[in-house]
């Protein structure tokens, strides 16, 4: 039927409708709007991904700040204990002579006399604290002489002692010198150690502290 | 060209694209008659007719009565259109058909050749009414701007007009604003429109079609709420019509025209659309195309679904003129 009494307005909008040139132009535009869904879809997601990065952001600054105001009350404290972790170097370096000499005492077979026994620091090197230069040093050097009986059983206590000694020192432990001289009555024995400074004692019965930062 | 792109990404009608209108454009149609006090629907699926609704002006949404006062309550929920191609499983793209009855000073009808109007084709004819009907029309006075149709005198509603210069033509019209009301209707349903036709040449195109009016010279008096419209066909060829008060001042004039129109034992029929007037003033051998006879003149009895689900005969007039058109 020929469209009596119709605006010619509504009839160019009609065309819309059913001419196929127009039907094919809106069915290409609408494919090209669906393959646009998914960097669409994409974009969303990311502006939401990026605004819970700004929230999560803007939460850690304010944790941040948070903790700021609280460390300064940790100030005096923090001061403290970083003297004392500036001190750990030298604390390290160190000897226990008391466990040595406990050593020493069980070690030291009954028929050996020990006349004297010397424990030195040596290799020294510079440690700055705050603003005093301290010497700290690497090596211990353990001097022990004595006298062993011209026949004695078992042979050669001086050197069994040497032998257990340096069993008990720390890795990476040396013996430097381990003389025997025959006196008309006894034998003269003169033994030389060295032991580095920041290897671990336990070969003397030294125990670690349950909890190392427990100051 | 860029206006063009700008205009139809505008206007575009998506909802209708995706609901079906990309691949097809064979809708449904939705024919309503709309007259003075009720509206009447003839739903119509590929195949015809398949429904029919009795008295729509009921409805919230119900489209504007024929003096274009439109119903202001507002859709609600769903359409009018959705409703009823929801009723009788139809697809949601419709088109519209208005039949409407307007009152007697919003209509026009007249029968003239291009010859007599100094006109050399249709579209110019057209025109010059849209422009300036007193030059075509002589004594027009209407202030009221109207819209105007032009068909060949054997009614073809379907075909382009195009008829020699001393061939008579139909020229009908409504008022602007009663047309853009349906306009503004279909619109809101997001519906297109097929046609705009006034009740009476409606009637003629079918009475022309399915009456035997091209064995015998015809007189057709169309009685509405409106007044009535009396024509004279000479072997299918519209040759007179005019507008009168009731059918038997139309009959009256017909009798005193007939001579001078030179009909040949002309057959009289009535197409009215209630039976109020009184018959004894209308004359006797006369085809009344009622109920009864439709069923004759048609050549079946119209099956169709109302809203309460049952099929149910439909052989008023009206249904059956409302059945033709929308196979047009």
């Amino acid at each position: 039927m020929k469209p009596h009494l119709i605006s010619k307005e509504l009839l160019g909008r009609q065309v819309y409708r059913y001419h196929p040139a127009y039907r094919i132009a809106a069915f290409l535009l609408c494919c090209f709007l669906l393959l646009q869904l998914p960097i669409v879809a994409w974009t969303v997601y990311e502006r939401d991904l990026t605004q819970q990065r700004q929230a999560r952001a803007a939460e850690l600054a304010a944790d941040t700040a948070r903790i700021a105001r609280e460390r300064k009350g940790l100030a005096d404290t923090e001061k403290k204990l970083k003297r004392l972790q500036d001190l750990a170097p030298i604390l390290r370096a160190r000897l226990p002579v008391s466990a040595l000499l406990g050593k020493l005492e069980q070690l030291a077979p009954a028929n050996l006399t020990v006349s004297r026994i010397a424990i030195d620091a040596e290799a020294f090197q510079p440690i700055q604290i705050e603003t005093g230069l301290f010497q700290a040093p690497r090596q211990i050097r353990i001097d022990i002489e004595g006298e062993e009986p011209l026949q004695s059983s078992p042979p050669d206590p001086a050197n069994k002692l040497a032998q257990a000694l340096l069993q008990s020192l720390p890795p990476g432990s040396k013996m430097a010198d381990n003389t025997l001289v025959n006196g008309q009555r006894c034998k003269t024995f003169r033994l030389t150690l060295f032991a580095p400074t920041n290897g671990n004692y336990y070969g003397l019965g030294v125990t670690k502290l349950a909890a190392q930062n427990a100051l | 060209m860029f206006n063009d792109i700008k205009s139809f990404l505008q206007e575009m009608p998506l909802q209708h694209y995706l609901a079906g209108g990309f691949l097809s454009t064979k809708e449904p149609t939705l024919a309503f008659y709309c007259g003075r006090e009720q509206i009447q629907a003839l739903v119509a699926g590929v195949r015809g007719g398949v429904g029919y609704e009795t008295s729509l002006q009921k409805d919230n949404d119900a489209p504007p009565l024929a003096n274009g006062q439109a119903n202001l309550t507002g859709p609600g929920s769903r359409t009018l259109s959705r409703k009823l191609t929801s009723r009788y499983r139809l697809r949601r793209n419709v088109k519209h058909l208005f039949v409407v009855d307007p009152d007697k000073k919003d209509r026009f009808f007249g029968v003239d050749t291009l010859e007599r109007m100094h006109q050399k084709d249709v579209p110019s004819a057209l025109e010059e009414m849209h422009e300036n009907p007193q030059q075509i029309f002589g004594n027009w006075s209407d202030q009221a701007p109207f819209r105007w149709g032009i068909v060949n005198r054997e009614i073809s509603l379907a075909l382009e007009t195009n008829p020699r210069i001393d061939e008579p033509l139909l020229m009908f019209g409504i008022t602007d604003e009663i047309c853009a009301s349906y306009e503004s209707w279909s619109q809101t349903q997001g519906a297109s429109i097929v046609a705009i036709l006034p009740l009476p040449v409606a009637v003629l195109a079918w009475a022309n079609s399915t009456l035997a009016t091209q064995d015998r010279d015809s007189l057709v008096v169309i009685a509405t709420d409106q007044g009535a419209v009396s024509a004279g066909f000479k072997r299918r060829s519209l040759i007179y019509i005019s507008q009168e008060e009731t059918a038997s001042d139309a009959f009256s004039v017909l009798e005193r025209e007939s001579d001078d129109l030179g009909l040949d034992c002309p057959v009289r029929y009535l197409w009215a659309l209630n039976h109020t007037e009184d018959r004894r003033t209308i004359p006797e051998d006369l085809v009344i195309i009622d109920e009864e006879n439709i069923q004759r003149i048609s050549g079946a009895s119209l099956l169709l679904q109302e809203g309460h689900g049952k099929k149910i005969k439909h052989d008023q007039p009206l249904a059956h003129l409302l059945n033709w058109l929308v196979s047009q």
